[in-house]
């Protein structure tokens, strides 16, 4: 069953896998991003119209734009921002009991 | 109810609210002396309900169209800024107008508050008109002024009318009464507990001009109070119209079922969606003007059979100036519930929050405690638990085939107002907000639509900006332009709303008070479904500027870069004195996008670059798209777009690790 634009929860297997190429990614309850393949970007790259955040915050800020993609057919499943230090989020986490 | 004899009535533990902000328990408990009128009639034909719903609806309508045409101030006027609601007798919100759309849930926490520890003493009689601003009872900032009238009949409080407008300037130590800088509430306006201006339809003189008293522009805020009290009294005049007409139990009836359908159909989709938990997470930048450290905020929704239930684990300690209180945090959630979830319920909130939790730690900054300060809330704190509230929300939609299309992927990356005061044209003391903040890039894409361009925000419906011709008349201010920002909506399959510029120098003054509060101008707030965030707000200013010599020779400058002045980016929490030649240019912000940039077709994206709204450089870089001619002529390269899009995605997977196996 579709979980996400991308993803797809199986509730047989309780596996998460892509769903524009059926790449196996993980099994539900661990963060599907941490098995994604991850691009980290400053954020002034993100897209044209992004400035650098150092005028703000200072040149010594660790923000980055974080990428990630299906590892086998490069779609872009999420992205997040975050501080270099901080954990990739899961932010999603669903029950496979609950999938009909 | 609870049963409460005369002697054992209490109330809540009022400085326990005050602390930490007023969560009413299930029972309420309420002075035996009121009684609530409880008598519905149970068996209610399908064309009387149908008359009396969109009845009741009309006149709330009715008491925000009231508002908007007495006052005559321009941030009800012009923003529409308040938002008018009907409750139950025990405060359930039935109707909520289409304005501001985070006042009206709000409006249950004043009511249910004032039903423990107002029936007693002074006690709730026909007639009255409660005033409150406390944002630890239920506001999002101390400027949102609640206005709430009991509406009786035959001795029993029948139901309640309320009305929420923000006042330009109620005190503290900055015009516009948001305090970026301030160390704490006793820099800001003071939140006003409930207090009963309107005594059995006697208006109270001395509480009047105790309120008017706070304003540094009493005569504005004066103008608002008329409205106010004109709201609530047409609404309860109509509501006992509508009585007398149908009788009590009916209109009722009508009210109770209202509520039960709209829980009903909040229920059956919560059954069509999986259980689970969503998490998101955002920065805010500063606390305070000067602060350029940044703060961890967080939001995770848990799904559970038939309940919601939202916390705030892991957000930094409430600090500086950011903060918002309980009452925000929970009117938030009901921003972004209601449209996305409560759209053919008519965002009746009451029913959703039957089956919302909310278990949020005190002592953060988007659950505030005394003596924080708060008063950027309905700004700075509330725009930040909506994005992320909508990061949640939208993603537990798009887990339900059914429910998918109904998610906005996300609201505006960030948003900042613009609180203006000196002396104008006519050599008067002015102040006012600046209400072109409104006008932003609000409402992102969806799953099979983009967002809209400048659509400003979708939990205020109505809310519009006013012409630039009624700020130059008003203010003492000159537009150089407004217009749409190229590559500010953001990246996707679907592609987010694009924000605006608004730019303007003094006109026949000698300069501008400009206090700003805003969020997310370092770091984007909102993240679409793997669309892309869009481009946050941007204030500058070109400081002592040829932009006189311009105008002497005829020209009109289309872009602060052009001007000859020392540019400088301003934070979202600033303060700045603009002299003559000094002009500002605020960008308001784009929203997320929704799905893979590199999956949208690529007749869309040369579209949105015959219309400025992509330039070719993210046509090409971000969208993949090859692009042959120029202005109005550009066309699709299709052979090219296709091997473009291939070698990019063979670049995405060379620059990428997959965390699990560096780990």
């Amino acid at each position: 069953m579709e979980i996400h634009e991308y993803l797809d929860l199986d509730p047989e297997t309780a596996a998460i896998s892509c769903n524009r190429c059926g790449h196996h990614i993980c099994d539900a309850d661990e963060n599907y991003k941490e098995h994604c393949a991850m691009e980290t970007k400053p954020l002034e790259e993100i897209a044209p119209g992004f400035e650098s955040p150092s005028a703000l915050l200072g040149a010594d800020h660790d923000v980055e734009f974080r990428q990630f993609y299906c590892p086998s057919c490069a779609v872009l499943v999420e992205h997040e921002i975050a501080r270099a230090a901080d954990p990739i989020l899961q932010d999603i986490e669903i029950d496979p009991s609950s999938v009909s | 109810m609870s049963n409460e004899t005369a002697e054992t009535h209490t109330g809540s533990d009022i400085w326990a609210d005050f602390r930490e902000g007023y969560v009413p328990r299930d029972e309420l408990d309420i002075h035996p002396s009121l009684t609530l009128h409880t008598d519905q009639a149970e068996e209610i034909d399908p064309i009387t309900h149908e008359v009396l719903r969109h009845r009741l609806y009309s006149i709330n309508e009715e008491h925000g169209q009231t508002l908007e045409n007495v006052s005559g101030s321009p941030v009800a006027y012009y923003a529409q800024d308040f938002n008018p609601t009907i409750t139950a007798e025990d405060g359930e919100v039935i109707f909520q107008g289409p304005y501001i759309q985070f006042f009206s849930p709000i409006a249950e926490l004043q009511v249910k508050w004032i039903l423990e520890n107002r029936s007693e003493n002074p006690g709730i009689e026909p007639g009255d008109v409660f005033l409150s601003n406390d944002p630890w009872i239920g506001a999002t900032h101390q400027p949102d002024v609640h206005f709430i009238a009991p509406v009786f009949h035959d001795d029993e409080l029948f139901c309640w009318v309320v009305n929420t407008l923000h006042q330009y300037d109620i005190g503290g130590i900055n015009p516009g009464s948001f305090c970026p800088g301030a160390e704490d509430v006793f820099h800001e306006s003071s939140p006003m507990p409930p207090i009963k201006i309107v005594e059995g339809g006697e208006l109270r003189e001395d509480l009047r001009q105790l309120y008017l008293r706070q304003s540094r522009l009493p005569q504005m805020v004066g103008l608002d109070f008329n409205a106010q009290i004109a709201g609530v009294n047409v609404a309860r005049n109509r509501l006992r119209e509508v009585i007398e007409e149908y009788d009590a139990a009916t209109v009722k009836g009508v009210m109770h079922q209202v509520l039960d359908d709209a829980e009903s159909k909040f229920a059956q989709k919560l059954e069509k969606i999986p259980d689970g938990t969503w998490r998101a997470r955002s920065y805010m930048d500063g606390a305070k003007t000067g602060d350029s450290d940044i703060y961890v905020g967080e939001v995770q929704l848990t799904k559970e059979g038939d309940t919601l239930t939202f916390t705030n684990e892991g957000t930094e300690a409430n600090q500086g100036a950011m903060n918002l209180t309980y009452s925000g945090f929970r009117t938030g959630i009901m921003s972004v519930v209601n449209p996305l979830m409560m759209y053919d319920a008519m965002w009746v909130a009451g029913g959703a929050l039957r089956h919302i939790e909310i278990e949020t730690e005190p002592g953060t900054f988007t659950h505030a405690t005394w003596p924080a300060a708060v008063s950027t809330g309905g700004q700075i704190g509330i725009e930040f638990v909506i994005a992320l509230v909508n990061d949640v929300v939208a993603r537990m939609l798009a887990s339900s085939p059914e429910y998918k299309r109904d998610l906005i992927s996300g609201t505006h990356e960030s948003s900042g107002a613009v609180a203006q005061a000196g002396i104008d044209q006519w050599g008067n003391e002015f102040g006012t907000m600046n209400l072109d903040c409104m006008g932003l890039g609000g409402v992102g894409a969806s799953p099979h639509k983009d967002g809209i361009d400048t659509g400003g925000v979708y939990w205020a419906p109505k809310a519009p900006i006013p012409n630039m011709e009624y700020n130059e008349q008003d203010y003492p201010i000159l537009y150089l332009y407004r217009d749409e920002v190229e590559d500010s909506g953001g990246a996707g399959e679907y592609r987010g709303g694009a924000g605006m510029h608004y730019c303007w120098k003094p006109h026949k003054t000698s300069q501008i008070g400009n206090v700003l509060a805003g969020v997310g101008g370092a770091i984007p707030l909102s993240r679409g479904i793997s669309g892309y965030p869009g481009a946050p707000i941007r204030p500058r200013v070109s400081r002592d500027s040829d932009v006189d010599e311009r105008f002497a020779r005829r020209e009109i400058p289309a872009r602060l870069d052009d001007l000859d002045g020392d540019l400088e980016i301003l934070p979202t929490k600033s303060e700045d004195v603009q002299g003559p030649t000094d002009v500002w240019e605020v960008r308001t912000a784009g929203s997320p996008g929704y799905g893979d940039p590199l999956e949208r077709d690529p007749e869309r994206v040369a579209e949105d670059v015959r219309r400025g709204l992509v330039s070719r450089e993210a046509a090409t870089d971000v969208y993949g798209v090859e692009l042959a001619g120029a202005g109005t002529d550009v066309t699709v390269r299709e052979l090219a777009t296709e091997e473009h899009r291939a070698e990019l995605r063979e670049r995405r997977l060379a620059n990428s690790v997959i965390p699990a196996e560096v780990a």
